[in-house]
C-alpha cells in the first residue's frame, strides 16, 4: 500500500503542469534579472509558483531541473538560506510546517541542496557530501511529513501538506541509497528501544524503509539487514505470519506440535526483540485464548518466569483480556500485556478486579466514538476493546506514555506515575472518565470536578496519543489548570502544593526550588544543589534509595544551552551506571528521550543502564538543568558534606547556560 | 564634506552594477522614489539619477543607487536650484513618477531643454479644471464640469445637472463626481447622489472639481509618445473602477482601438505633447462616443506598468525613459515596442483588496483564489490585531492580488468575482 502512493500517482495533468512550469520559469527569470534591491517584490510570485508545482505529482522534479540557477539568480540573497552550510537539519521542520513562503523557500533551498549533493551544482561553501548529509538528516527529522496526516493541524494546513509530502518523497527517491536506510533504521531502533506505547511513527519509518528496500541498487549492509528484521516484526516475522492473515490460524492449526511451538517462540521472540507486534500475532493469540493451552499462551507472549507465574495465577483473567482487547488491529497491545504479566502487575490487589470490570464495561457512546475515530482505522474494534487495549499497554509500558505534541507534560507524567505505583487509582480514573465523562481530584480539601471546568486543553488537542492519554489528558489538564488557578497569588512556585495533590500522597511535601518566584532570579543555587545531593545522591543520603518516583522540574534548553521552557519529568531512581558513574534515571514525558541540552549535556536512553523508556544523565549534568524537586525532610543526609568544588562546577555550567541572563544570588555565610 | 549632506549634493556610487551605460544616450533623472523604476533604470543602458526626499537617502547609499536628495514641496523661486544642479550634472530629462512630481518635471525639463512651455504644459496636467478646459478647447468631448469652492457650489451643481437631465421631483438623481484638483486617480474621488451627502464632505477637500456622471464603459490608456507620435498604446480595462484592472483589454474593448487611437491623437494635439508617457481615462458609450475623463503625465497606479511587463514582456519604465530621452532615435524607439495585443503572452490583472467587514482581525486569503490557476501572488499583510476598517471616498486598497492567464474573459470574470470574497475577517 505504502509504495503505491509514490509509484501509482495519477499522470500529471500536462497542460496544467506546463502552465505552472511556465509561471515558475517566468518568475525565476524575473528574479534573476532584477536588481538586488527590487528582488523582494518579485519573490511572492516565485514562491506561489513553487508551491503550485510542488502540489502536482512530478512538480518537484520540474523545479529541481532549474535548481542550479537558484543561487545565481539570488533567490536566497539576504536570507539564512543563502548560506546552506549554516542551515541546520533540525530547524528545517519549522520551515516545512511554517508559512507558505517559508515552505517555498525551504523547498527551493532543498532542491538546490539536492543538486549540490548530486554534483550538478557547485556551491563555494558546501560540498556534495555535506549537502547529502544535510538532506538525509533533515529527512529523518521530517519523515512524518511524508505521510498523509489526518490530524486537525494537518487538515488546517490544506494543500501545503501535499506540496511538502511530494517534495520530501522526491528527495528520498533521489537520495535513495544505504545512508538513508541506515538513518531510518537507526531512528526506528532508537525509538523502539524506549518501548513507547504508540509505535505508529516507527511503522511510518519502516514504510519508507520498505520502499527503499524494493530498489535493487541497494547493497547489503547491516542497516539493510536490520531494516528487514524490523519490517518482518511489523508485518509478520515468520513465513506463515507474513502470509495473508485470513489463512493464518488455519495454517497454524495444520502445523505439527513441534512446528507450532517453533512458530509461537518466533512470534514471542520477535516481539521481545523489537517491541513490534504484527497483525497475525493478534489473530493467533485470540485463537490461543479460546483453544490454546497455558504454555502456548506463555510462548506466544514471550513471557519470562514472572510472566508465566502471572498467567498461571490469573489464567481466566488473561484469557478474558485477550478475548476483549486483542484483535489483529490492536495486536500491538500484546507487547503491553506481556510486560504487564512479566511485571507482576496482576499481583497488585486492586488491579485484577479493576481489569475484570473493564472487560465487561461499556464506555459512553461518545467516548467509544471518539476512541474509534482517533484509532485511525477503517473498521476499528469496539470502544471497549480499544480502551482495554490501551489500559493494558499503559500498565505494561508505564514509561512508554508520551505527551505527544501537547503541552501537557504534567498529565502525561501523572499517568505514567500512577501506572507505576498506583495502578488501582489509575484504573478508577479511567473508569470514571469512560463511564461518566468526568474525573475528580481533591485539592486542599475541596473537590475539583473536570466536568465543571473550562480552562485547559480543549481546543488544539493533538490526538496522536495512546488511548489512555487520549481519554484522560483533557480531564487532567483542566484539573491541573484549576489547581494552578487556586494557588495564584501565593508568591511561590505552585507545584509545591499541586504536585502532591495532583499525583498522590507519595510525592514528598518537602519542596526545593532555585528560582525566586517573584523575580525569576536564581537564588541560593549552592544550597539547592547541596540539598538535592543530600536527598537523592546515595553517597550523601546514607545510601537511601528512592522508593516512589518523584516529580521534578527541569529547565529545558536547546543544543546551544539556551533556555526553552520549564518541563516536568519524574526522577525514577539514582544509581551507579555500568561504568561506575552515578546517574539520575528519569522519565521524560516528552516524545523523545534523546535530547541535546547543550554544553555536552545529552540525555541517554540506552547503554548506561537504562530500563527501556528511561532517560539518564550523570548526576552533575542533571543538577545543571534541575530547578525544582521534592524531598522528605526525614530522609535527608548532610547537605554540608557535599564538596564545594562539585557545586562550583555545576554552577559554572548553569551560569553559562539557562541562567546566563538571570540575576544570581548566593547566600553568604559569615 | 558638509556639501554632501545638503540637498542638491549628488551621491554617486563608485560603481554601477547594472547594464553598462552608453554615454551617447540620454542621462535620465527619475523624480520620485519607486524601486521598480530604479530597478528598470539599473538594467537599462542609460545613465540615471534618482531625485527623492531625504528619507530615501540612506537606502540609496546602501544600495549604490545614484541619488540626489530633494524634498518636493510647492514650487517656488528656490525650486530652480534643483534644475540647475541636474543641468550641471549633465542630465538630459526628468521623468515624473508620481502626480506630485509632474509639475516639477515640467519645470525642470523647461530648464534642461530650454523650453519654458514644458512647465506650462505640466500645470495643465496638474489642475483637473484646467485640464478639462484645455481638452474642451481642443474639441474633445468632456462631461459638464465646474469648480467648487464650498458646499453650496456642490448643491447647486447637483441640482443644475439633474435639472438639465429633465428629472422630476422624486426621480432618483444622476450622481455627480467630486475630485481633488491635483491628486492622482481615485484619491479624493467622491460620488454624490443626494443633497444630504454633501454635508459629509470635509471643508479641507475644497476647492475641488465637480463633474457630471458619464455612463459608459470606463477604461484607461497608456500611450508612449515620441516625436509627437504614438509609439505604443495599451488599453487597460477596468473591471470595477478602483478595484481591478487588466491588460490587454477584452476583444470587445479592443475593437474600439482605432477610435481610441484617434482620440489620443486629438489629446496629443490639444496638449501639444511631443514626448513622454500619458495615462488618460475615457468613457465609451454603447454607440462608440468617447468622453474624456482626465489625463495624467506619469505612470498609472494599480501597478499597471508591472501588469504591462507581465503581459508584453517589455519594461514599461524603460519604455518611458526611452520616449522621454531627447537622444533616443526613432529606430531605437520603433524597435523597442512589440505589436499591441498580439504581442502579449497573456492577460495580466490585479485586484485591490478592501476589507468588506467593518471590523477585521486577520488575513484569510480565500482558498478558491489561491487555487485558481490564474492566481500569481499577493501583497496583503497579515494583521496582528483587530482593525476597524474605514473607507473614505475611493480610499486606498490594502494590497493587490495579481493574476495572469490566457483568456481575457476568464480574467475579467475572476477579477469581478474577487469583489464578493472576504480577504480579511
Amino acid at each position: 500500500m505504502m509504495h503505491q502512493r509514490f509509484q501509482g500517482q495519477s499522470a500529471p495533468d500536462e497542460p496544467a503542469m506546463a502552465t505552472a512550469l511556465d509561471r515558475f520559469e517566468s518568475a525565476l527569470d524575473a528574479i534573476a534579472s532584477v536588481s538586488d534591491f527590487a528582488r523582494a517584490g518579485h519573490l511572492p510570485r516565485l514562491f506561489n509558483a513553487t508551491l503550485r508545482l510542488l502540489a502536482m505529482p512530478g512538480g518537484a522534479a520540474r523545479i529541481h531541473g532549474h535548481a542550479t540557477r537558484f543561487d545565481q539568480a539570488g533567490v536566497f540573497a539576504g536570507s539564512d538560506w543563502d548560506h546552506p552550510e549554516r542551515l541546520q537539519p533540525e530547524l528545517s521542520r519549522g520551515s516545512l510546517t511554517g508559512s507558505s513562503d517559508a515552505i517555498a523557500v525551504e523547498a527551493l533551498s532543498r532542491l538546490r541542496m539536492l543538486a549540490i549533493a548530486e554534483g550538478v551544482h557547485d556551491h563555494p561553501d558546501m560540498d556534495a557530501d555535506a549537502a547529502r548529509k544535510f538532506l538525509e538528516r533533515s529527512l529523518v527529522f521530517n519523515l512524518d511529513l511524508m505521510l498523509p496526516d489526518h490530524s486537525e493541524a494537518a487538515r488546517a494546513g490544506g494543500g501545503q501538506r501535499d506540496a511538502v509530502r511530494h517534495l520530501l518523497a522526491f528527495e528520498l527517491d533521489r537520495l535513495g541509497g544505504n545512508s538513508v536506510v541506515e538513518a531510518l533504521v537507526a531512528e526506528a531502533d532508537r525509538i523502539l528501544e524506549q518501548r513507547p506505547i504508540d509505535v505508529a511513527p516507527v511503522r511510518q519509518l519502516l514504510a519508507h524503509v520498505e520502499r527503499l528496500l524494493e530498489r535493487d541498487d541497494l547493497p547489503d549492509s547491516e542497516a539493510v539487514e536490520r531494516g528487514r528484521v524490523l519490517l518482518a516484526a511489523s508485518r509478520g516475522p515468520t513465513e506463515l505470519s507474513a502470509d495473508p492473515i485470513d489463512d493464518y490460524v488455519a495454517a497454524f492449526q495444520s502445523l505439527s506440535g513441534a512446528d507450532q511451538t517453533e512458530e509461537l517462540v518466533a512470534l514471542g521472540d520477535s516481539m521481545n526483540a523489537t517491541g513490534l507486534v504484527c497483525r497475525a500475532h493478534g489473530a493467533l493469540l485470540r485463537y490461543l485464548a479460546e483453544s490454546g493451552n497455558e504454555r502456548q499462551l506463555a510462548l506466544a507472549m514471550g513471557l519470562d518466569n514472572v510472566g508465566a507465574d502471572s498467567l498461571d495465577a490469573f489464567e481466566d483473567l488473561s484469557r478474558a483480556l485477550i478475548r476483549e482487547a486483542v484483535w489483529p488491529e490492536t495486536a500491538q497491545c500484546i507487547e503491553g500485556l506481556s510486560n504487564l504479566l512479566d511485571r507482576g502487575m496482576l499481583f497488585f490487589p486492586p488491579v485484577p478486579h479493576a481489569l475484570w470490570r473493564l472487560t465487561r464495561f461499556e464506555p459512553l457512546p461518545e467516548v467509544s466514538e471518539h476512541l474509534r475515530e482517533e484509532f485511525g482505522h477503517d473498521q476499528p474494534p469496539s470502544g471497549r476493546s480499544l480502551l482495554l487495549a490501551g489500559v493494558i499497554s499503559v500498565l505494561g509500558l508505564p514509561l512508554g506514555v508520551s505527551q505527544g505534541n501537547n503541552p501537557t507534560c504534567q498529565s502525561a507524567r501523572a499517568i505514567s506515575l500512577w501506572a507505576q505505583c498506583d495502578p488501582g487509582f489509575l484504573l478508577e480514573l479511567i473508569t470514571w472518565a469512560a463511564r461518566d465523562n468526568e474525573i475528580d481530584l481533591h485539592f486542599e480539601g475541596d473537590l475539583i470536578r473536570s466536568s465543571e471546568l473550562t480552562e485547559g486543553l480543549i481546543e488544539d488537542f493533538h490526538t496522536e496519543l495512546d488511548t489512555v492519554s487520549l481519554l484522560l489528558v483533557p480531564h487532567l489538564d483542566k484539573i491541573y489548570w484549576e489547581m494552578g488557578r487556586r494557588i495564584a497569588g501565593r508568591g511561590e512556585d505552585g507545584h509545591r502544593w499541586i504536585n502532591p495533590e495532583f499525583h498522590g500522597w507519595w510525592v514528598h511535601r518537602g519542596f526545593a526550588t532555585t528560582i525566586d518566584y517573584a523575580t525569576g532570579a536564581v537564588i541560593d543555587f549552592a544550597g539547592f544543589v547541596r540539598r538535592f545531593h543530600a536527598a537523592y545522591h546515595p553517597y550523601y543520603n546514607d545510601g537511601g534509595e528512592l522508593i516512589y518516583p518523584q516529580p521534578a522540574g527541569i529547565v529545558a534548553t536547546d543544543p546551544f544551552g539556551q533556555f526553552i521552557g520549564w518541563h516536568a519529568i519524574a526522577i525514577q531512581r539514582v544509581a551507579l551506571d555500568p561504568a561506575g558513574k552515578m546517574r539520575v534515571y528519569f522519565f521524560n514525558p516528552n516524545n523523545e528521550g534523546r535530547q541535546d541540552w547543550g554544553h555536552g549535556i545529552v540525555t541517554s536512553t540506552r547503554g548506561n543502564g537504562e530500563i527501556p523508556g528511561e532517560s539518564s544523565l550523570p548526576f552533575e549534568h542533571f543538577c545543571a538543568r534541575l530547578y525544582v524537586f521534592h524531598y522528605n525532610e526525614r530522609d535527608l543526609g548532610d547537605p554540608q558534606a557535599v564538596p564545594d568544588h562539585i557545586l562550583g562546577e555545576i554552577a559554572d555550567v548553569v551560569r553559562e547556560s539557562w541562567a546566563a541572563e538571570k540575576a544570581w544570588h548566593e547566600v553568604v555565610s559569615s | 564634506m558638509i556639501q554632501q549632506n545638503q540637498p542638491g549634493a549628488v551621491q554617486r556610487p563608485a560603481i554601477s552594477k547594472g547594464v553598462e551605460k552608453d554615454p551617447d544616450k540620454g542621462y535620465i533623472a527619475l523624480l520620485g522614489w519607486s524601486l521598480n523604476a530604479i530597478d528598470a533604470m539599473e538594467r537599462f543602458d542609460r545613465r540615471y539619477i534618482v531625485v527623492a526626499p531625504s528619507w530615501a537617502a540612506d537606502y540609496a547609499r546602501e544600495n549604490d543607487i545614484p541619488f540626489l536628495q530633494w524634498d518636493f514641496e510647492r514650487i517656488n523661486e528656490r525650486s530652480l536650484s534643483i534644475a540647475e544642479t541636474l543641468k550641471q550634472e549633465g542630465v538630459d530629462v526628468a521623468i515624473p513618477l508620481f502626480e506630485e512630481t509632474v509639475e516639477w518635471a515640467g519645470a525642470i525639463n523647461s530648464v534642461l531643454q530650454g523650453n519654458p512651455r514644458l512647465h506650462g504644459q505640466s500645470v495643465l496636467f496638474r489642475d483637473k479644471a484646467l485640464m478639462k478646459r484645455r481638452a474642451h478647447l481642443g474639441g474633445i468631448r468632456v462631461g459638464v464640469f465646474e469648480e467648487a469652492h464650498e458646499k453650496d457650489d456642490v448643491l447647486r451643481f447637483l441640482k443644475r445637472v439633474n435639472q438639465t437631465l429633465l428629472k422630476l421631483d422624486g426621480d432618483p438623481n444622476d450622481p455627480i463626481h467630486l475630485k481633488a484638483f491635483d491628486q492622482a486617480g481615485c484619491l479624493g474621488h467622491r460620488v454624490i447622489r443626494s443633497p444630504e451627502e454633501i454635508d459629509s464632505i470635509p471643508d479641507s477637500d475644497f476647492p475641488l472639481l465637480m463633474e457630471s456622471h458619464l455612463d459608459g464603459w470606463e477604461f484607461a490608456v497608456e500611450a508612449w509618445i515620441h516625436d509627437g507620435e504614438i509609439k505604443f498604446l495599451n488599453i487597460s480595462e477596468y473591471v470595477t473602477l478602483g478595484y481591478s484592472v487588466f491588460v490587454p483589454a477584452t476583444p470587445e474593448l479592443e475593437s474600439w482601438r482605432e477610435a481610441i487611437t484617434r482620440e489620443i491623437e486629438k489629446l496629443i494635439k490639444a496638449f501639444d505633447i511631443k514626448f513622454g508617457l500619458i495615462h488618460p481615462e475615457y468613457f465609451v458609450t454603447a454607440d462608440g462616443t468617447m468622453y474624456f475623463g482626465e489625463v495624467a503625465y506619469r505612470p498609472p497606479g494599480f501597478k499597471a506598468f508591472e501588469l504591462i511587463e507581465r503581459a508584453y514582456g517589455f519594461n514599461a519604465y524603460q519604455a518611458t525613459a526611452l520616449v522621454f530621452d531627447p537622444k533616443s532615435t526613432r529606430e531605437e524607439v520603433d524597435a523597442f515596442f512589440p505589436e499591441p495585443v498580439k504581442g502579449a503572452k497573456g492577460h495580466a490583472g490585479c485586484f485591490g483588496v478592501f476589507p468588506r467587514r467593518r471590523v477585521v482581525s486577520q488575513l484569510a486569503f480565500p482558498e478558491e483564489t489561491a487555487n485558481h490557476p490564474y492566481f500569481e501572488s499577493h501583497e496583503l499583510y497579515p494583521l496582528d490585531h483587530e482593525v476597524v476598517a474605514e473607507r473614505e471616498a475611493f480610499g486606498t486598497h490594502w494590497g493587490l492580488v495579481y493574476f495572469f492567464g490566457e483568456d481575457a474573459h476568464t480574467i475579467r470574470d475572476l477579477l469581478k468575482h474577487q469583489e464578493d470574497l472576504d480577504f480579511y475577517v
